[in-house]
């Protein structure tokens, strides 16, 4: 389902599809569906995309952070509000006063004021932002972190894909698969949840021989299909023990690092969670989510948007710091993102509700632009009008910004794959906005 | 304790109580009066139907050239029953009272108990309440999930066939607090104070749950990957963006009414949509993409789409319904996806022989779950002994398919392997309560795949990370107070064999095979007090743990 907008012409590939190549697509599928990447990309006759950044941290700002009070501040004017704004280490541009941190690290930054989407609710809009897609009733699309992963091969011994402290709607697989969902864990200062070391257990070794007795007696008339694709236990179970002996484990353990190092990061969940990331990249884990909830402001917006800000500008700035400081930035990329931004418009209880119409994004790393603004949103903005990206210049929409975050990844968003619903699908819809680039 | 604290605390237990009372102490009979009424079994006599549909498959098999399976035993039919109807294992309990019947009746027997029990409207008034609403918590006050998931398995309950059901939830009118039915409409309700329906999206639902056809695609252009075709007189014709919003105009004027207490009304809107490449809106009128001489050309209609879709002749209906309830009861549909069955080419001829008997008897959901517990199809092994198991094998149910249990049905297993007698409406409150809270927190922790449970998935590493270490298995098989059934096991035995047997049975649902009792008879021999206990509990431990308790087979 594309939405409800009639204009909308972007359902499943649609715009990059047509009857002959799906044809072609088909035969394909029917001699040997699920084909490789590097295999799918010989039959399409597509080269490899150039080496992109290696990891990717996601820090995701569940419930809509306000575009006016972090990177797109219009102090002083009606829909600025209370805010402040204060320069920054880019000539002219200023941040909301609520970012001090950030606003000295904005010269390693390239910040998008011009987002664009049409999704306002905030499950459907998590859904749009984190796969590049609108929700579809008859397929699951995967987020960008499980994109990553099934795009790139690993000997890493822990997950490539993690969400620390997770909201409702985490990292799925989608249609790639539940193996790469991301695998949730909560505040690095706790122990990793059910992952007791394999030491602790005087027992486990006992346990896992008698298991093995037990999968070798069910396995009797079931060989082959057991050891295929219609069970993956035994293979989830002897990654999972792997896990449990791993030292890569370790990344999760914050408190190994410096207390100044820590103290950086702020006392906060999200900032233990940002430093762990940093740890992780380090291992070689491939995507990492860090969610900061609470800007869901429909009232007081000024007040809980700073607070929130303030964990943030703590989190974000040391962590582009200590990417810099280990000499992982040019091979990481670092997105700051929420659903949606909060209307230009001040309600009577003091709150800003949900805008998809102009809010703000934040990335950094890998070979995006340092100390860049794209776009940017204007003061006379016309709420109640039919077109309501009009005050906004150079708009950037989601599907264009999923490429471009493929595209900083090295990733092909044109590569079409075979779905379980019998149709072949892009890995985004969009094409990447290569302003957004160094040349 | 400060005040607000025990208030606050009372006040958690007081919800939970009553969240528990309403989930466990609806209505039904209790356990005694089931097992007393399955005497009556003998009188529900649907074995010709289901030789009949027993034939079916087999010539199914034969014209595919595969090898059928043996017949798998009594119990492991029984435990597939149980976790198709109830979503859990069997008990202890249950497989005694079993063992009391000749063998050739324990089938019936059991499928009549659980048929009998609350439990069984539980878990699948909750399961068809994905397909109907998702589990989206959807529009604030509008939406009542709990509301309609209860509604549903009263229905359920009160034995109303499904196209009386269906009926319902397509014509629904008023407010949801006192016609929890209309909530199959709420839920479709845009966010952010709309008041309309939206009718693409009850369009698009109608469709997969009602007709097993995913139509949404037709909504932005017309079927470009030659996958939509509906019956015509003159053969058939490609699905068009005009099928897809011809349908959604049935449901063009569902709205909530400006008087509140009104709730939802139909208020005879136009349905107008701008197709692909056109300048201009153009007013669409409802319609339906086949059988239109099925429609009734009278009436409102939400009650038109309804007699349609109902109708014993529209072949859509039945094959969705019935699709959907084998995959609930078997884990795998009889054509995937479970949503999406096509109109213009022949179906597994099971599943249109039992659209068929479903229509005829007048969608009957008991009769057609006694037809799928009672065919051999059912019955199968998933074992071929020495044989590969070939895939045309398993594509014609000439081999029962392995399939991963569902989060909820996890949760259940392990919670009644670890309790000898039967968790009901009949068991203690504490228990009970215990029960809801563990399968809450486990689900939580396992992730809940929401609607789209019936896809087959893969385990994840996580998952196996919580059965190996999670809380529910370790405190299930703690040797500390709340496993005492394991103490009891473990002590009251009489026997070291015996003791392994238990295990097997309360667990896997089978005794153990001799090569098995004799490996963990190994395991307790010369044990006594805790350190028996201690053994006994790793055992359990590592039945729970292992593919066979995980997977339906």
């Amino acid at each position: 389902m594309c939405g409800h907008d009639h204009d909308a012409l972007g359902c499943h590939g649609y715009t990059q599809m047509n009857r002959r190549r799906w044809l072609g697509l088909s035969s394909a599928a029917i001699t040997g569906s699920w084909l490789t990447v590097a295999a799918e990309r010989m039959a399409l006759g597509q080269t490899a995309p150039k080496a992109g950044a290696q990891s990717m941290i996601i820090l995701w700002l569940q419930g809509g952070p306000s575009q006016l009070e972090t990177f797109d501040p219009h102090a002083g004017t009606l829909i600025g509000g209370d805010v402040k704004a204060i320069d920054t280490r880019i000539k002219g541009v200023q941040f909301a006063s609520s970012l001090p941190r950030l606003a000295e690290k904005a010269d390693q930054l390239t910040v998008i004021r011009s987002m664009v989407s049409k999704e306002g609710d905030h499950e459907r809009a998590t859904y749009h932002v984190k796969t590049g897609w609108r929700p579809d009733p008859t397929l699951i699309h995967p987020s960008v972190g499980a994109v990553l992963c099934h795009q790139l091969t690993d000997e890493v011994e822990i997950p490539r894909h993690i969400s620390i402290v997770p909201g409702q709607w985490g990292a799925r697989g989608g249609y790639l698969g539940s193996k790469y969902d991301a695998f949730q864990t909560g505040d690095p200062k706790f122990p990793l949840p059910n992952l007791d070391k394999a030491s602790s257990d005087p027992k486990l070794n006992s346990k896992l021989s008698d298991l093995q007795f037990m999968e070798k007696q069910f396995a009797k008339g079931r060989q082959v299909r057991l050891r295929d694709s219609l069970t993956s236990h035994q293979s989830a179970t002897e990654q999972a023990v792997r896990m449990m002996s791993s030292e890569q484990i370790r990344a999760f353990d914050v408190k190994e690092e410096n207390e100044s190092v820590l103290k950086e990061f702020g006392d906060s969940a999200f900032g233990r969670g940002c430093l762990a990331a940093v740890r992780l990249v380090e291992q070689g884990v491939r995507c990492i989510e860090i969610e900061l909830s609470g800007w869901d402001t429909h009232a007081n917006n000024h007040e809980f948007q700073y607070a929130r800000a303030a964990t943030l500008d703590e989190a974000f700035s040391a962590l582009v710091s200590e990417l810099q400081a280990r000499g992982l930035w040019d091979k990481t990329i670092v997105v700051c993102a929420g659903e949606f931004g909060r209307t230009p418009k001040i309600n009577p209880l003091g709150g800003r509700d949900h805008w998809p119409h102009g809010f703000s994004i934040a990335v950094g790393g890998g070979s995006f632009r340092r100390g860049y603004v794209h776009g940017s949103t204007g003061t006379e903005v016309a709420e109640e009008s039919s077109n309501k990206t009009g005050h906004v210049d150079k708009p950037l929409d989601v599907p264009d910004f999923h490429a471009s975050i493929l595209h900083a990844l090295g990733i092909d968003g044109s590569l079409e794959l075979q779905t379980p619903i019998g149709r072949p699908l892009t890995l985004s819809s969009g094409k990447p906005m290569l302003e957004l680039f160094d040349t | 304790m400060k005040t607000s604290l025990r208030a606050m605390l009372t006040l958690t237990c007081v919800i939970g109580v009553i969240a528990a009372g309403a989930i466990w102490f609806r209505g039904g009979l209790s356990r005694t009066q089931r097992w007393n009424r399955v005497t009556e079994v003998r009188q529900v006599d649907i074995a010709p139907s289901a030789r009949e549909l027993d034939r079916v498959f087999e010539e199914w098999a034969a014209s595919q050239d595969v090898a059928v399976a043996q017949p798998t035993d009594w119990l492991n039919t029984c435990r597939r029953i149980s976790l198709g109807l109830i979503g859990t294992s069997m008990s202890l309990e249950e497989i005694r009272q079993l063992e009391k019947f000749p063998e050739s009746e324990r089938v019936a027997i059991y499928t009549e108990y659980l048929l009998a029990d609350s439990r069984w409207a539980d878990n699948f008034s909750e399961r068809l309440a994905r397909a109907f609403v998702g589990t989206d918590q959807g529009p604030f006050l509008l939406f009542r999930r709990r509301k309609f998931r209860e509604w549903l398995a009263e229905q359920l309950e009160k034995d109303v066939h499904f196209d009386v059901i269906a009926t319902t939830l397509l014509e629904a009118e008023g407010l949801t607090t006192d016609k929890p039915e209309v909530n199959f409409v709420t839920a479709q309700i845009p966010p952010e104070g709309a008041r309309k329906a939206d009718a693409v999206r009850l369009a698009g639902r109608t469709s997969r749950v009602f007709l097993g056809l995913r139509l949404d695609c037709l909504e932005c252009h017309n079927d470009f990957v030659d996958k939509i075709y509906f019956p015509s007189e003159s053969g058939r014709i490609g699905g068009e963006q005009k099928h897809f919003h011809e349908l959604a105009a049935f449901f063009s004027g569902t709205s909530l009414a400006e008087n509140v207490f009104l709730g939802v009304r139909d208020e005879g809107t136009e349905y107008r949509y701008k197709y692909l490449g056109q300048e201009e809106e153009v007013t669409v009128s409802p319609s339906v993409p086949f059988a239109a001489d099925l429609l009734p050309r009278e009436g409102k209609l939400r009650h038109r789409l309804a007699a349609w879709i109902t109708h014993p002749k529209n072949p859509a209906f039945s094959r969705a319904i019935v699709n959907r309830v084998w995959a609930l009861v078997t884990g795998r549909p009889l054509h995937e996806p479970v949503d999406d069955i096509p109109l213009d080419q022949p179906v597994a001829p099971p599943l249109q022989w039992l659209a068929d008997d479903f229509a005829k008897h007048d969608f009957d959901l008991k009769r057609l779950l006694r037809l799928i517990t009672a065919s051999q199809a059912f019955q199968r092994s998933s074992s071929v002994g020495d044989d590969e198991i070939r895939q045309e094998q398993l594509d014609c149910w000439a081999v029962y398919p392995l399939t991963q249990l569902r989060p909820e049905q996890v949760a259940g297993s392990i919670i009644q392997s670890s309790q000898l007698k039967t968790l009901d409406r009949d068991s203690a409150w504490l228990t009970k309560l215990v029960r809801f809270g563990q399968i809450n927190d486990f689900l939580k922790a396992y992730g809940d795949r929401g609607e789209d449970e019936l896809s087959p998935e893969n385990e994840t590493i996580p998952q196996r990370l919580l059965l190996l270490n999670g809380s529910m298995i370790r405190e299930r098989t703690n040797p500390e107070p709340i496993a005492i059934p394991l103490a009891r096991i473990a002590n009251q035995a009489s026997g070291d064999p015996q003791c392994v047997e238990v295990c097997f049975l309360s667990t896997l649902n089978r005794r153990p095979t001799t090569e098995e009792q004799a490996y963990f008879v190994g395991k307790i021999e010369g044990l006594r007090g805790e350190e028996r206990v201690r053994a006994v509990s790793e055992i359990s431990w590592v039945l729970m743990n292992s593919t066979e308790f995980l997977w339906n087979h």
